[in-house]
């Protein structure tokens, strides 16, 4: 698994884009975000991932997406995430989009002030897209 | 000794704080994940690129102040309460200013993540540093 860390960027919101071979779920996200079932915070991590799964109800902020193509991800994550999708898009991966704001959770605000990217074989998060 | 905190400055002893590899081990995640790594820049926001106060007094400043408690008064201006605390030649210190990145104010939004984060780490003792001290200019 790679992680490429930005910045913290005070932004409200953040427009995140997520592939994965398995379906979006809390639980899911939960392990891929590297918390154990037993850590201190699992309240305040399962939050933030339920959180990131209702944000992919919410749509990106500032971007009306009608269908999701390769232009349109170069657009807004950026060539990298774009060429993921691509490839991922033939193996049957799932692509999600959505926002978090900072005036959820403790944990998911500080997701959204953040701005990075976690790469692994079957899943990919490209949270860089900060805005206000 | 618990962490102080004054101003932008941490006051730590490395046995009570501890290392990352065991703070990460305590908050129950993964070190190489996206939970490690940010746990890992909040620890080293704070006691990354600590200096030892004794060390740094005595290679640099002995000839300007008489002792390590004068050079920490005067040099760093911190005001008696707190430098009654700092004892032992094992204090290491840091100045939030010279830290590029500022996660203080995104990690300070939420009290129960802070509370946690300080009690893993044997605790903090916030000091007011509201007030203008003008204590070191009477001597």
């Amino acid at each position: 698994m790679k992680i490429r860390v930005g910045f913290v960027t005070n932004s409200s919101s953040t427009n995140f884009l997520i592939l994965s071979k398995k379906e979006l779920t809390a639980e899911f996200l939960y392990s891929k975000l590297g918390f154990k079932r037993n850590s201190i915070i699992c309240d305040q991590a399962l939050q933030l991932c339920q959180d990131i799964v209702n944000g992919t109800c919410d749509g990106l902020r500032w971007y009306d997406i009608e269908t999701l193509n390769e232009e349109r991800i170069e657009e807004i994550f950026g060539k990298k995430a774009a060429r993921i999708y691509h490839d991922t898009k033939p193996k049957g991966f799932y692509a999600y989009l959505g926002r978090t704001g900072s005036d959820e959770g403790s944990l998911t605000c500080f997701f959204t002030t953040d701005s990075f990217e976690i790469s692994d074989k079957d899943f990919y998060l490209n949270a860089r897209n900060c805005v206000w | 000794m618990k962490t102080i905190r004054y101003d932008r400055f941490i006051f730590f002893d490395m046995k009570t704080v501890g290392s990352v590899r065991k703070l990460i081990r305590r908050f129950g995640v993964r070190y190489k994940s996206y939970a490690g790594e940010v746990i890992q820049r909040i620890y080293h926001f704070y006691f990354g690129d600590a200096i030892n106060l004794y060390k740094e007094y005595k290679r640099f400043y002995k000839n300007e102040f008489e002792n390590v408690d004068k050079y920490v008064e005067c040099r760093l201006g911190i005001p008696e309460e707190v430098r009654k605390r700092l004892i032992g030649n094992r204090i290491l210190y840091v100045n939030l200013d010279e830290k590029g990145e500022d996660l203080d104010n995104s990690f300070y939004y939420d009290d129960e993540l802070k509370n946690t984060f300080w009690n893993l780490l044997g605790g903090l003792e916030n000091e007011d540093s509201s007030r203008i001290r003008y204590e070191q200019f009477f001597d």
